[in-house]
C-alpha cells in the first residue's frame, strides 16, 4: 500500500538519506531501526508531508506524495518527539481541531467520553501548556484513537511514556493490528520489536542495509548492536 | 471548511492569551509617544509629517506582530502536525495572513484616537476613505509579512530577517499610503491618488498569489 | 575542474571583450561629441544606463532561475539563480556609487532622493536581503528554496517600485537621458556599442560566477 522510491535527503550537503526505497504492505507492523543519526526521524517526515525530500517519488493507497495536493494525507498520521499541540488551547480544543482538519464526523461527546477514558477529564478548562509528558502522551493516543487512518507514522512512541500510558499503548497496539492498521515506527525499545514489529528495516548511513519480514529475537540483538 | 477552522483556531488562540494585541498596542503607544516627544515643535509641523509617522507606527508595530505569528506553531511543535494533516499549504498561508489582518486593523482601531488625540489631527476627514485605505493596505502588509516571518520561523537569525527583507519589499505600499493618507487629511478625493491605490492593490494582488502557491516551498522543512 | 581561462571559449570570450571594452572607452572619452551645459559629466550616460541595464537582466536571470528551480528541483538552477544576483547585485552597486559622483558637480548634492537611484537602493537592499536569507536561511537546500521564493518576490517587485518611486518624487532636474535624441545621432550609436560592451562584461562575469559556484558544489558534495 505503500511504496517509496529514491527518496534522498540533504543537509548541508550531507545526504542523510541517500535513494531510500522499500514497500510496505497493508497490515504490517515495521520496526525502523538504525543508529541516531541514520535519518529514521527524517524518513518519517518525509512521508508526513513535514520535511520536503531532495529527490524521490512515493505512492500511498494509489496517490502520490510530494505534490501540491494535500488530500492524501488523510490516510496517514504522524507521532513524533514533540507534543505536536497548540499551547493555549485547551486538550479538547486540540482534538476537535485536528479532527475538523482531517473531515472527521466525530460528535463532542466522544471526545469527550474519550478524555475520561484516559484520565485527562479534570484538565478541561486548562491550555495544553500546562499538561505533564504523560498527559500530552495520552492526548495523543486520543487523536489517534478518534481519527481514521490507514497509515501510521510513529517516532519512538514508547520513549517518555508513564506505566499507564504504556498499558494504553500496547492496547491500541493491538488493536491496530486487528484492524489491519498499517504502522512504521522507529524505536530503541528491543522488547517492543519483539512483541510488536513483523518487519524490521534497517536505516544506516542513508542507506536501507536490512530489511526482513522473519523477526527474530537474534536478529532484533545483532541489529541493535550494530551487526548486521 | 478548513479555512474557517484554521482562521478560527487563530482568533481563538489570540482571545485567550491576547499576546499579539496587547503587545502590538502597547508598542504603538510606545511609538506615538516617542514621536510626540520627538517632535517637540509646533502643531503645524506635526500636520507635515503625520502620514508618514502613523505608516511608520505600523510598520513596527507589524513587525512586532509578524515575529510573534509564528510562535504558537512553534512552542510544541504544532506546525508539524498541521503539515501532516491533509491541508494545503495555501490555506496555512491565508489562514495566517487573514488572522494577522484582523490583529493589525485591530491595533489600528485601539490607536489611532490616541494618534488623533496626541498629534492633533484636524476633524473633517473622509472617514470610510481612510478605513478603506487603511484595510487594503494593512492586507498588503499582512501579505508580505506571513512569508516573510514564515520564512524567518526556521530560521536562526528570524528576528533580524524580517524586518531586513520586509522593509525594501514593502516600500511602495509604504509610499502610497502615505500619499494617500496625506490626501485625504488634506481633504483630496479618490480620484486624485487613484494611482497609488492601484499601486496598492496590485501588492496585494500579486503577493497574496505568490504567497498561495509558494507557501509549501517556506513551510516545509 | 580546470581554471576558469584555460578554457579556450573563456579565453576568446574574455580576450574579445577586453578589446570591446577598450574600444568603448576610447569612443567615450575621443569620439563622443561635447554636449552643452554638462560637458563631460555628461559622458556619465555611456555607461550609467547600462550599468542599470545590466543590473536589471542579472534580477530578471534570479526571477527566471528560481522558478525554474523551485519548479525542476534540480541545483544547477540554483546556482544559475545565485551567480546572477550577485553579478546584478555588483551593478546595482556601481550605479549607487557613480550616481553621487556625478550628481555633486551638477546638482550641488550628491544624493537627492531622485526617483531613479532612490529605486535602485531599495533593490539594493532588497537583494541584500537575497544574500542574508541565503546565508542565515538554513541549511542547504531549504536556504536555496527560501532564496527562491524571495527572488520570485522581489523582481515582482521591481516594477512596482520602479512606478511607486517615479511618481513619489517627480523629477525637477533633467537627468542626463531626457533630451537625448534631438541631438547628434553619433550620440546613440556610441550609446548602443557601450551597452554592448557592458552586457559582454556582464556575460562574463556570470560565465565566471557559474565555473566558480559548480566548483563549490562539487567541493561540497564530496
Amino acid at each position: 500500500m505503500l511504496t517509496v522510491n529514491n527518496i534522498s535527503k540533504s543537509f548541508h550537503h550531507k545526504k542523510i538519506l541517500k535513494q531510500v526505497s522499500f514497500e510496505v504492505g497493508r497490515g504490517e507492523h515495521v520496526a525502523l531501526l538504525g543508529p541516531n543519526g541514520a535519518g529514521k526521524t527524517t524518513l518519517l517526515k518525509i512521508l508526513a508531508g513535514i520535511v520536503r525530500p531532495l529527490s524521490g517519488t512515493a505512492e500511498l493507497l494509489g496517490e502520490k506524495l510530494f505534490t501540491e495536493n494535500s488530500a492524501h494525507r488523510r490516510h496517514l498520521i504522524f507521532w513524533g518527539h514533540a507534543a505536536l499541540f497548540y499551547p493555549a488551547l485547551t486538550g479538547y480544543e486540540n482534538i476537535a481541531l485536528f479532527l475538523a482538519l482531517r473531515a472527521e464526523k466525530v460528535s463532542p461527546e466522544s471526545i469527550r467520553e474519550h478524555l475520561e477514558r484516559y484520565h485527562l477529564e479534570g484538565s478541561k478548562k486548562d491550555p495544553v501548556r500546562t499538561y505533564s509528558a504523560g498527559m500530552l502522551q495520552r492526548l495523543t493516543m486520543i487523536k489517534l484513537t478518534l481519527s481514521s487512518w490507514q497509515l501510521g507514522l510513529i517516532d519512538e512512541p514508547t520513549t517518555g511514556l508513564d506505566i499507564e500510558g504504556l498499558e494504553f499503548l500496547k492496547s491500541l497496539s493491538e488493536q491496530w493490528k486487528r484492524e489491519s492498521k498499517t504502522l512504521i515506527f522507529s524505536t530503541h525499545d528491543a522488547d517492543w520489536v519483539r512483541d510488536r514489529a513483523d518487519r524490521i528495516l534497517l536505516i544506516d548511513q542513508g542507506k536501507v542495509a536490512f530489511d526482513t519480514r522473519e523477526v527474530k529475537t537474534a536478529d532484533i540483538q545483532a541489529v541493535m548492536q550494530g551487526k548486521f | 471548511m478548513q479555512l474557517l477552522t484554521l482562521i478560527n483556531k487563530e482568533l481563538r488562540q489570540e482571545m485567550r492569551s491576547k499576546e499579539s494585541i496587547v503587545s502590538m498596542t502597547v508598542f504603538g503607544v510606545t511609538v506615538i509617544l516617542l514621536f510626540a516627544f520627538a517632535f517637540n515643535a509646533a502643531p503645524v509641523e506635526f500636520q507635515r509629517f503625520l502620514p508618514g509617522l502613523i505608516w511608520m507606527t505600523y510598520l513596527f508595530v507589524s513587525i512586532l506582530g509578524l515575529l510573534r505569528s509564528f510562535a504558537s506553531e512553534k512552542e510544541m511543535d504544532a506546525f508539524a502536525a498541521l503539515l501532516s494533516s491533509p491541508v494545503d499549504r495555501g490555506n496555512i498561508f491565508l489562514a495566517k495572513l487573514i488572522s494577522f489582518w484582523i490583529f493589525i486593523i485591530g491595533t489600528q482601531l485601539l490607536t489611532m484616537p490616541l494618534f488623533s488625540a496626541f498629534l492633533n489631527l484636524r476633524l473633517g476627514i473622509n472617514i470610510s476613505l481612510l478605513t478603506g485605505v487603511f484595510i487594503l493596505t494593512d492586507w498588503s502588509i499582512a501579505a508580505i509579512g506571513v512569508m516573510v516571518s514564515g520564512m524567518g520561523l526556521r530560521t536562526r537569525m528570524g528576528e533580524v530577517l524580517v524586518p531586513v527583507l520586509l522593509f525594501p519589499l514593502l516600500s511602495p505600499v509604504l509610499i502610497g499610503a502615505t500619499k494617500i493618507t496625506a490626501g485625504i487629511f488634506r481633504g483630496e478625493t479618490l480620484a486624485d491618488f487613484n494611482f497609488w491605490v492601484m499601486i496598492i492593490l496590485t501588492f496585494a494582488v500579486i503577493f497574496t498569489l505568490v504567497g498561495y502557491l509558494t507557501f509549501g516551498s517556506i513551510s516545509e522543512e | 575542474m580546470k581554471s576558469y581561462l584555460s578554457y579556450e571559449k573563456n579565453k576568446l570570450l574574455a580576450i574579445g571583450t577586453l578589446i570591446i571594452v577598450l574600444v568603448n572607452l576610447y569612443l567615450i572619452i575621443f569620439v563622443a561629441p561635447m554636449v552643452p551645459e554638462q560637458e563631460w559629466a555628461q559622458r556619465i550616460f555611456y555607461y550609467h544606463v547600462p550599468l542599470a541595464w545590466n543590473s536589471f537582466l542579472g534580477y530578471l536571470g534570479v526571477l527566471v532561475f528560481s522558478i525554474l528551480y523551485l519548479v525542476k528541483r534540480d541545483p544547477k538552477w540554483d546556482v544559475w539563480a545565485l551567480s546572477m544576483a550577485e553579478t546584478g547585485t555588483v551593478f546595482a552597486f556601481l550605479i549607487l556609487i557613480t550616481g553621487p559622483i556625478w550628481a555633486k558637480p551638477i546638482w550641488g548634492s550628491p544624493w537627492t532622493w531622485e526617483p531613479r537611484l532612490t529605486t535602485t537602493l531599495i533593490l539594493f537592499l532588497l537583494y541584500i536581503g537575497y544574500f542574508m536569507i541565503r546565508e542565515f536561511g538554513g541549511p542547504y537546500e531549504r536556504s536555496s528554496r527560501y532564496a527562491a521564493v524571495l527572488g520570485i518576490l522581489a523582481f515582482v517587485d521591481v516594477p512596482i517600485i520602479y512606478f511607486a518611486v517615479n511618481f513619489w518624487a517627480p523629477s525637477v532636474q533633467s537627468h542626463p537621458q531626457r533630451g537625448i535624441g534631438g541631438h547628434d545621432p553619433s550620440i546613440k550609436y556610441i550609446f548602443f556599442f557601450s551597452l554592448f560592451s557592458f552586457t559582454l562584461i556582464l556575460v562574463n562575469m556570470i560565465r565566471y560566477r557559474l565555473h566558480a559556484g559548480r566548483l563549490e558544489q562539487k567541493r561540497l558534495e564530496a
